[in-house]
């Protein structure tokens, strides 16, 4: 299950071909020479320092709502599984 | 949000050769599609996995379905195996184009040279090896200074990889997407005409230097695959010289288990378990860890067992498995493309029963391996193709593609991975939105299985068991391979060194931080 996070470019530097982008609020350096004509503001998708391709910014809201979704879940998961070695005590 | 992915820590003593591997990645994230319509599911679900979206939205479908009671067209599950096959050669190349160059320290400016000669390369054999060896080169050390984010020269395709592969899969979705569980749609997506020539050149430039069939003909043991190493000036020959010329063909040999060919009923059963949340995050075959991937797919090829018969399942052969996986997929992807199906509205069981008819070890659909029992020797099934250039061989490749993944039987939701039959699931009901499905796809780094059970329409249940989990598994091949490495005397920096290359020729598909003590 290989995740790879919407993130919004920030800068660009466009000799090294590298940019930052927020990703989840976190300013990330990425690697831009895996795609074309990428703009600031346009949302990437991040993959291990790479941006992989660009999306729209509604396709990058519904991801990060779902990620969003995913990291409550877990962080749900994680107090009843502490709440259940409260009670196995 | 930004550790959402999750990572890796790997840990290894260098005395002991003991591997400690932990790993945050979200292997439960597949909860979040509970309470969904299956048609949500499969728009979404490719979208957040989007790595290797294609393979998880085949193996989405595929489950979907077979809970719905469903059965794609034989054109349908054609296109969605060839598009699978395409996002096997992005991934595949960029292990060769980027992640390896990095990993074993081929000189980048070496790369670069021999890239450039790649098409005019009279004279690559000779100075070229020499070339390939980057051990002890002062050069090497620069590369691996150089920013993480600078791409290797031998790199330099990988933009027009990806632009090939996205080219590919908008000319696909503007007419039609074959995933889709809207039976028009996915028809017209299977009907659309779509180029996959970009792609296949870089395949036969960037690595193979020769047509698919012809290489997978032409290299089928360890002398013919080292004299084309010699005689070819792309950066995947490159990777072959220098593993050869650093002496590391068995680095990492092992014994774990490479996954069976048909694995099905028995991780359908282990997902139906009380213990299926256990088995998702460190699953195993039958009390023994076993790996996946292209190594696992193509074990039994002339080269990959020749390889296996004298290096074990160390670096060289793990790089000659990713360059036959890379070179059976473009076959696959140029006689899919290119062949027309008749009668689009076949259903896969016909075209099973077909191919029943031409490999009379093929049983019914529920019992049948969706991959490898049948694309096995694809390698050569794709050359008989190509060399006798008739149209005989071509549909039996045809017939033996059109036997896709659909279904796994599912079995009941029994609590026990106990080896028995289970009874077929009471609750898979035709129409009624109520049931159980599991699919499947051979994603780039291994088998990806999805395991859906829904009530009245809505995912009840959604469970993911990825390939990732099987490799990195805390016993796994990656710890075996690493453990072996540290006993076969290598230290410090060159130890590091040779762990990074091992986990990088497995590869995880998610960063991971890598400790030597």
């Amino acid at each position: 299950m290989c995740l790879a996070i919407p993130a919004q470019i920030l800068e660009i530097d466009q000799a090294a071909d590298t940019g930052i982008v927020s990703l989840g609020g976190v300013r990330r350096p990425v690697s831009l020479a895996l795609i074309d004509d990428a703009d600031i503001g346009d949302f990437v998708l991040v993959h291990v320092g790479y941006a992989l391709n660009k999306i729209s910014a509604e396709e990058a809201e519904r991801t990060l709502a779902m990620m969003r979704e995913i990291g409550e879940l877990a962080e749900q998961a994680e107090e009843l599984s502490a709440a259940q070695s409260e009670i196995n005590r | 949000m930004s550790d959402l992915a999750g990572q890796l820590e790997i840990r290894l003593d260098q005395r002991s050769g003991a591997v400690a591997i932990g790993s945050s990645r979200p292997v439960t994230a597949a909860r979040v599609f509970a309470g969904k319509s299956p048609a949500e599911v499969v728009r979404q679900l490719p979208t957040l996995f989007s790595l290797c979206g294609t393979a998880q939205a085949a193996a989405c479908t595929a489950a979907c379905e077979q809970a719905l009671g469903r059965q794609p067209s034989a054109a349908v599950l054609a296109r969605r195996r060839a598009l699978v096959q395409a996002e096997t050669i992005k991934e595949h190349l960029w292990r060769l184009l980027l992640d390896w160059p990095k990993m074993l320290e081929c000189k980048a400016e070496a790369m670069g040279n021999i890239n450039a000669n790649a098409n005019a390369n009279a004279n690559a054999n000779g100075s070229s090896k020499s070339r390939g060896n980057g051990k002890g080169n002062a050069g090497a050390g620069a590369n691996a200074r150089a920013s993480t984010l600078a791409l290797p020269t031998a790199a330099s395709a990988m933009p027009r990889v990806m632009q090939a592969f996205m080219a590919l899969r908008q000319a696909q979705q503007a007419v039609g997407d074959p995933f889709s569980l809207d039976e028009q749609q996915a028809e017209r997506g299977a009907a659309a005409e779509i180029d996959s020539s970009r792609l296949l050149d870089l395949v036969a430039d960037q690595a193979l230097e020769a047509a698919p069939a012809d290489w997978l003909h032409a290299v089928d043991r360890l002398a013919t695959l080292q004299r084309w190493s010699e005689q070819t000036g792309t950066p995947a020959a490159g990777l072959v010289r220098a593993l050869v010329a650093q002496g590391l063909a068995g680095c990492g040999a092992n014994s774990v288990l490479r996954l069976p060919d048909s694995p099905w009923q028995q991780l359908a059963w282990s997902l139906a378990s009380v213990e299926a949340d256990a088995f998702i995050a460190a699953p195993q075959w039958r009390q023994e860890c076993a790996e996946t991937g292209p190594l696992a797919r193509v074990a039994a090829q002339p080269l990959i067992a020749d390889l296996l018969a004298r290096h074990g399942n160390g670096l060289l052969t793990r790089l000659a498995a990713l360059l036959v996986d890379l070179a059976q997929s473009a076959c696959r992807l140029e006689v899919m493309l290119s062949t027309t199906v008749e009668g689009a509205s076949n259903t896969a069981r016909s075209w099973v029963a077909n191919s029943a008819t031409l490999e009379p070890q093929a049983e019914a659909i529920s019992n049948v391996d969706p991959e490898n029992s049948r694309l096995q020797d694809l390698g050569r099934t794709a050359m008989s193709a190509s060399f006798t250039a008739s149209g005989e061989p071509k549909s039996v490749l045809a017939n033996k593609v059109m036997a896709g993944d659909t279904g796994i039987d599912v079995g009941a939701d029994v609590g026990m991975n106990d080896g028995t039959s289970p009874d077929r699931d009471p609750r898979l009901g035709i129409g009624t939105g109520t049931g159980t499905g599991v699919g499947s796809a051979e994603a780039a780094r291994g088998l990806l299985v999805h395991r859906v059970t829904m009530i009245n329409g809505r995912v009840e249940q959604y469970q993911i068991l990825a390939p990732t989990e099987w490799n990195f598994h805390p016993q796994g091949v990656v710890a075996q391979g690493l453990t072996a490495i540290a006993r076969s005397g290598a230290e410090g920096a060159e130890l590091e060194r040779l762990a990074r290359l091992y986990i990088t020729a497995v590869d995880p598909c998610v960063d991971y931080k890598l400790y030597v003590s």
